[in-house]
Parts: C-alpha cells; structure tokens; sequence
C-alpha cells in the first residue's frame, strides 16, 4: 500500500488527511499560502501514487472555508486530475465539496468549476 | 528637543475617518496573515454578518497578496527573500466598508493595467462570472500567479465598481491605487 498524508492545518493551508485503505482524501481549512502551487504538489504527488498503485475508488472530501484567487487555479488543477481518474478507471471516485450553510461564495465558487467538469461533485451544507 | 513630524496629525484624521486598520511597509506573507487576522476580529465586532466579514478578510488577503507579488517596490528580508512595499487602508463608513491598496508599479505597465480595471469596472455581475471562469482556464504565466482573477473576484464579491488610480512617481514608476467597497447590508 502507498504511504498515507497527513499534513497539519495552519493558519493559511488546511489539513490534509488520507486513508488509503479506505481510498480516502480529506482537504480542510483556509487556503491562502504564499506558494499555492507548492503545497498542492504534496496532494497531486500522493494521488498520482493512490492512481498508478492502488487503482481503488477514492472519495475526496473538500471542505474549505477561505481560498485565494491564486488557490483557485490550484483547486481546479486537482478536480481535473481526480477527474481524469474517474474516467480512466470507470467512476471510481466520489467528490463532496462541503460548504457552510450561508456562505454563498463557497458555494458559488465550488458550483462554478463543476459546471466546467463532466464529472459530478456533491455539496454538502454544514451549520 | 523632541519632534513628532505629524503623528498626531495622522492620528487624528485616522480616527476621524473611521480607518480600522492601516499599514505602510513591507507586505511578508506572516505580516498579511496576522493583520487578516486582527481585521477579521475587529470585523466581527462590528457586524454580525459571516458574508461582510468573509468578503473583507478575502479582499483583504487578495489586495496585500497583490503588493508582496507585484509591488514594483522590493525590500529583501533577513533570508534575502523580496518582498513588495505597499501601503493598505481598511476604513468604516456610513453603509460600508472600504479596502484600499497602493504601491508603485513601472510606469511602462500603466496602459495595460488601466485597460484591465476599465473593462472589470465596466462589467456586471454576469459579465464578471463569465470573465471570471473563462480566465481560470488559461494557464499561469510568469506575471500573475492567479492569471489575474484576482481583481475579477473582488469585483465579483463587491457591490460596487472597483476604483482605480494612477498618478506619477518619478521618472520609471507609477503610483497605483485600488478601492473595494463592501457593502454593510441590513444587520440581522
């Protein structure tokens, strides 16, 4: 099995958590980082390996409260790598994008770059 | 003999104008992270609706981001790392917020920023969405980290136009300045 990722939340990237035996990835926090690009190749390194290792469906859980406009190419970026895996392995992959019940402009911005995708993402509303 | 050249001056016309915050220097990624902070928390006193204090922490963020990336300004820190100069004002005001940033930019780059704020103040919130997502699909290049969503998504997030200035420096910069309004809405 490959290595798992657990990367501490800090005040300007989020925690990220996997569970490979369950084929998981957890992203949540606030995303603003000098380097946005810089730390999203931790998270598109560990899912390369999940893809070419263990080829099993793979649940990604996005819950942001804050991203940048630089982080929002980034965020992109990851939707369509997890979404190059979803074809190429047949839909083995789920994605929720987890919003706070009245914030609109997560909402908005998560819709919005679905609207761009073929595949389906869920939103999921938390108070 | 003691002199201090305006201070009290500047302490009063700050307080008179109901600025919450402001700061002229080095823009460091943990100086901007801690003043979002502050801010946020000042906010929250002051309102008790998430979306005002979301929208000012996030155009907050994006306009010190601004200055530390593209401040045509630099100061190198103790690690030899550049960082842009800049000088942000957070101010209060009947039935809104106000953001405002400037920092010095090469004169030569004006034309293209002023067309680039024209054509975002000019847009509605539709034309903005579209502008928006069809900016995010082009690839980073080397003078924007965000391909220049930046202003399109305060603008997005504002329920005004942006405002905009340049004015002369010296002999190779300009000064540029840019104001994002959020409105207060109706308290809850």
């Amino acid at each position: 099995m490959i290595y798992n990722m657990m990367l501490e939340r800090t005040k300007t990237t989020p925690g990220v958590t996997t569970h490979v035996e369950d084929g998981i990835l957890e992203i949540e926090g606030e995303l603003y980082p000098e380097d946005a690009v810089g730390f999203f190749a931790q998270i598109s390194d560990w899912l390369s390996a999940f893809m070419a290792e263990e080829k099993r469906f793979l649940t990604v859980h996005i819950r942001l409260t804050y991203f940048n406009t630089s982080a929002s190419k980034c965020v992109m970026d990851l939707f369509d790598q997890i979404q190059s895996y979803h074809y190429a392995s047949g839909g083995a992959v789920e994605t929720y994008w987890h919003y706070q019940e009245d914030d609109e402009d997560i909402l908005e911005q998560g819709k919005e770059m679905s609207d761009g995708m073929d595949m389906k993402i869920f939103f999921l509303p938390y108070t | 003999m003691m002199s201090f050249p305006d201070l009290y001056q500047q302490y009063r016309q700050m307080t008179d104008h109901h600025i919450l915050m402001s700061f002229k220097g080095v823009f460091a990624q943990p100086a901007i992270v801690e003043m979002a902070s502050a801010l946020r928390g000042k906010v929250a006193s002051r309102t008790n609706q998430t979306m005002v204090m979301k929208r000012i922490f996030a155009i907050f963020v994006e306009l010190s981001q601004n200055i530390l990336f593209y401040s045509a300004e630099k100061e190198k820190d103790e690690d030899g790392k550049e960082n842009g100069v800049g000088i942000l004002i957070v101010s209060e005001m009947d039935d809104r917020y106000c953001v405002s940033s400037g920092n010095l930019m090469y004169t030569s780059s004006v034309e293209r920023m002023r067309t680039k704020c024209e054509t975002v103040s000019s847009m509605n919130k539709d034309e903005l969405k579209v502008y928006y997502n069809e900016q995010r699909k082009l690839p980073r290049n080397s003078e924007s980290k965000g391909a220049g969503l930046g202003l399109i998504d305060m603008a997005r997030k504002s329920e005004y136009p942006i405002e905009f200035g340049f004015t002369p420096f010296n002999d190779e910069f300009s000064f540029y300045m840019l104001s994002v309004y959020i409105s207060k809405g109706q308290e809850k």
